[in-house]
């Protein structure tokens, strides 16, 4: 979709027009669910999520912006409410947690013949991607699992460069020593 | 540049200056520790790499599931500000206008009552008595004791010494 289309669909849609609307939806729920699902490796939850994004798009989309980006903005949305929602069940989750080495994913994840599959490594990463900071987590999942660019990720975010660089860094450094374990 | 700050350099190498990575290339080139984490570095990018391959993708259902949840939102009675809708209806704005009108005359009639027409020479004066007037009621403006002292006899007051002393004071 080019931008101008883009823009065209989003004044439909502000004047009401739901197929406008839905064009918008199929382009970016993709990213949206995608990022829910890699916060919190729930597929409910993340299809919650990715349906109140959307929504509070509509309802928001007469403050759109045109010289915002509807990607960033949609993604914005997104991270917030992945974030709130983090925080809401954070303790729940962790009520329930086992230990990282006894975890569902991780019983298999030990290669004995040097690899994994995509899927059983993606769900390695994202488990083991649970003992970041909520921030640290935001900032690895974007930009090293969806590979946002950094000023994208600054915007979805609200965060400065070096504040990115450096939950980046921790989180990089963090998955490293843990993926050690299974990978020594 | 330490062996430390090599390593942030390495984990961050996608968002360096070009400086930056001129630099760490020259201290990988001389550091046998730095290559081994180096080494590592790599390792855990070709693990994201594959694990980036295998995208979560939403159920074919999704699309039509946010767009009925919007169409439902709008067919929804929206909830209504009861407080907004009444003060702004013309009977509440002319019934609430009377009352503070009607509660403002009470009050200075009330206060006003007492006061001799004749005293209220200018408003302020007016207002100055009315409110001197209600003090005194309240106690607040009696008249010092020392200044009654001289009606006081040996058992009792005089009472034309009181009269002449409260109609000296001043409001």
């Amino acid at each position: 979709m080019t931008e101008a289309s883009e823009q065209e669909l989003i004044r439909k849609a502000q004047q009401g027009d739901h197929r406008a609307f839905r064009v918008l939806v199929e382009a970016h729920q993709g990213l949206v669910y995608s990022i829910a699902f890699r916060l919190t490796r729930h597929q409910g939850e993340a299809e919650d999520l990715t349906q109140e994004t959307f929504v509070r798009l509509w309802n928001n989309l007469g403050h759109y912006k045109p010289e915002h980006r509807l990607k960033s903005w949609v993604g914005k949305i997104a991270t917030n409410l992945a974030l709130d929602h983090l925080r809401l069940v954070g303790t729940k989750h962790r009520k329930g947690t086992v230990p990282l080495e006894h975890a569902p994913a991780l019983q298999n994840a030990k290669p004995s013949d040097g690899g994994l599959h995509a899927e059983e490594l993606h769900a390695l990463v994202l488990q083991l991607s649970e003992q970041l900071s909520p921030k640290q987590r935001m900032v690895f999942v974007l930009r090293d699992l969806e590979q946002l660019e950094v000023d994208e990720v600054k915007v979805m975010l609200s965060m400065s460069a070096s504040n990115i660089k450096s939950n980046l860094f921790y989180a990089r450094s963090a998955m490293k020593e843990l993926l050690k374990k299974f990978y020594p | 540049m330490n062996c430390r700050e090599c390593e942030e350099k390495m984990l961050l190498r996608d968002v360096l200056t070009p400086t930056e990575a001129n630099t760490l290339k020259a201290h990988l080139a001389q550091c046998v520790k730095c290559q081994e984490t180096w080494q590592q570095v790599i390792a855990l990018e070709r693990k994201l790499s594959t694990a980036r391959t295998w995208r979560p993708t939403a159920s074919s259902a999704l699309t039509d599931r946010i767009m009925t949840a919007i169409i439902l939102q709008e067919q929804a009675p929206k909830p209504q500000n009861w407080l907004k809708m009444t003060l702004f209806q013309p009977f509440t704005k002319v019934a609430l206008t009377g009352v503070s009108v009607a509660l403002m005359l009470f009050f200075f009639v009330e206060w006003s009552a007492p006061i001799s027409v004749r005293k209220m020479q200018s408003p302020i004066k007016g207002m100055q008595v009315m409110l001197n007037s209600t003090a005194m009621r309240s106690g607040f403006l009696a008249p010092k004791p020392h200044r009654l002292a001289a009606c006081k006899t040996q058992n009792s007051w005089n009472v034309d010494c009181l009269k002449e002393k409260w109609k000296g004071l001043k409001f």
